[in-house]
C-alpha cells in the first residue's frame, strides 16, 4: 500500500494532465498489481521471521561465548575490573537471549497466520499464547536497566527460570497444534476421496462382475480401516497434548516426543490409505 | 747289468705323432636360454595382439507367448469424476509424502538459564 501511495504520488507530480486523464485505468492496473503480489508478501512474512530469528540465534551464540568468558574470569580473579566486565556481558547476554525468544515466537506466530489448515478458534487460542509470553518477555526485558550487580541480575535471570516451563509448554502447544492442523486437513481431504471413490463404485455397480464388486468392495472396507487406525492416533495425540501443560520442562518435553511419534504414526496410516486408494482408483475402470 | 743311474740313457718321452681328434663341445645352454626367452615375448606379443574370440550371442528365438488377456474398460473410466478422483489421490499423496511432522525449523532454540555465579 505504502508503495502504491509513493506510485500515486509520483505521477501526479510529474505528469499531472496526463494522470488526470487516466487516473481510473491506473488506480485500477495498481489494486490489481497489489492483490497479485499480496499472497507473495504474506508468504514473505515467515521466511524473513525465520530469518531473523536465525540472526538473533547467531547473535546470541556470540553473546553467550563473551558472557562465560567474562563469567570464569571474574570467578577466576574477582577483580572488580572482571566483576565489571561480567556484569555488562550478563546485561547483554539477557537482553539477547531474550530478543532471541521473541523472534523464535514473532516466527511461529507468522506460521500461525499463514496455516490454511488450522481452524480460527484454535488459532485464536495459540496466537493469544504467543502474545502472553511476548508480554512476559517484554516486561522481562524492561527489568533489564535496573540491573545494577550480579545477584540482580541473577534475580532477573531467576524470573526467567521460573516461567519457563510456561512458555516451553507454549511453545509445545502451538507446534502440535499446527502440524495437527496439517494432519486433519489431509485426513479431510482423504475422507472425502474415500466417499467420492464409494459412490462412483454404488454408481456403476452394473458395470462390475460380481466378483470384482466383492473385491472393490473388500478394499473399501480396508480403506476404512486405514482411517480408522488414523483416528485413534488422532486421540491419543489429543490425550497427551493435555500432558504439554504439565509442571515439569522434562515432562513436557517427553510428553511432545510422544506426541511426535503418535502424529509419525497417524501420517503413516493416511499415506498407506492414500496408497490403497491410488490401487482402488486403477482398479476401478475394469470390468473385471 | 749293473747300470748305475747316471748311466742309464735318459728316457725323454717321445709325444707320439698321430691325428688329434676334435674335441667334442657339450650343448651350449644359452642358445636353450635365448630361444626360450624369444619364445616367451613372441607368445606374450601374440596374446596382446590377438583380439579376443567373439562371444557366441545367443540368438532371440521366437517364442510363442500368450496374448494378454484384454480386461474389459468400464465407461466410467473415462467419465470426468473419475479422472478428476485420480487426479486428487495423486495430489493427496504427494502431499502426505511432503508433510514433516518433525519439522527442526520449528524447534525451540536452546538457551542457557541459570547463570552459573554462586550466590554472594
Amino acid at each position: 500500500m505504502f508503495v502504491c501511495l509513493i506510485t500515486v504520488s509520483f505521477l501526479t507530480l510529474l505528469f499531472p494532465a496526463w494522470y488526470d486523464d487516466r487516473m481510473p485505468t491506473l488506480t485500477k492496473y495498481i489494486l490489481i498489481i497489489v492483490v497479485l503480489f499480496l499472497p507473495a508478501v504474506v508468504w514473505a512474512s515467515s521466511t524473513s521471521a525465520y530469518q531473523e530469528y536465525l540472526q538473533e540465534f547467531d547473535k546470541y551464540r556470540t553473546v553467550l561465548n563473551d558472557f562465560k568468558v567474562a563469567r570464569s574470569e571474574y570467578l577466576k580473579f574477582k577483580t572488580l575490573t572482571s566483576q565489571q566486565t561480567a556484569l555488562e556481558k550478563t546485561k547483554q547476554m539477557l537482553a539477547d537471549r531474550s530478543q532471541l525468544l521473541r523472534s523464535y515466537l514473532q516466527f511461529l506466530n507468522e506460521k500461525l497466520n499463514e496455516s490454511k489448515s488450522m481452524d480460527p478458534t484454535d488459532k485464536a487460542l495459540y496466537q493469544t499464547l504467543i502474545k502472553n509470553e511476548v508480554t512476559f518477555l517484554n516486561n522481562h526485558t524492561a527489568l533489564m536497566g535496573s540491573i545494577g550487580s550480579i545477584q540482580d541480575a541473577d534475580g532477573v535471570s531467576k524470573q526467567l527460570s521460573s516461567h519457563y516451563t510456561l512458555l516451553e509448554s507454549s511453545i509445545y502447544q502451538t507446534i502440535v497444534g499446527l502440524k495437527f492442523a496439517e494432519l486433519s486437513s489431509l485426513d479431510t481431504l482423504y475422507y472425502d476421496l474415500f466417499t467420492k471413490s464409494y459412490a462412483l463404485i454404488g454408481e456403476n455397480r452394473s458395470s462390475y462382475t460380481s466378483e470384482k464388486q466383492s473385491i472393490l468392495d473388500r478394499w473399501l472396507l480396508q480403506i476404512q480401516n486405514k482411517r480408522d487406525l488414523y483416528k485413534q492416533k488422532t486421540d491419543e495425540i489429543t490425550k497427551e497434548n493435555a500432558t504439554l501443560k504439565s509442571a515439569s520442562l522434562s515432562e513436557i518435553t517427553a510428553s511432545y516426543q510422544r506426541v511426535l511419534k503418535s502424529m509419525s504414526e497417524a501420517r503413516q496410516y493416511l499415506s498407506e490409505g492414500t496408497s490403497f486408494l491410488q490401487e482402488l482408483g486403477t482398479s476401478m475402470q475394469y470390468g473385471e | 747289468m749293473d747300470q748305475t743311474i747316471a748311466e742309464m740313457p735318459h728316457q725323454i718321452p717321445v709325444q707320439q705323432p698321430g691325428i688329434q681328434e676334435p674335441r667334442k663341445k657339450g650343448f651350449d645352454l644359452r642358445y636353450v636360454f635365448l630361444a626360450l626367452i624369444i619364445i616367451g615375448i613372441s607368445g606374450g606379443l601374440f596374446a596382446v595382439t590377438r583380439k579376443p574370440a567373439p562371444i557366441p550371442m545367443p540368438t532371440p528365438t521366437d517364442t510363442p507367448t500368450p496374448s494378454p488377456k484384454t480386461k474389459t474398460v468400464v465407461p466410467l473410466a473415462t467419465q470426468s469424476a473419475y479422472l478428476s478422483l485420480t487426479q486428487s489421490i495423486a495430489s493427496l499423496s504427494s502431499q502426505i509424502q511432503e508433510m514433516q511432522v518433525s519439522d527442526t525449523t520449528l524447534s525451540p532454540p536452546t538457551i542457557e538459564l541459570p547463570l552459573g555465579f554462586p550466590n554472594e
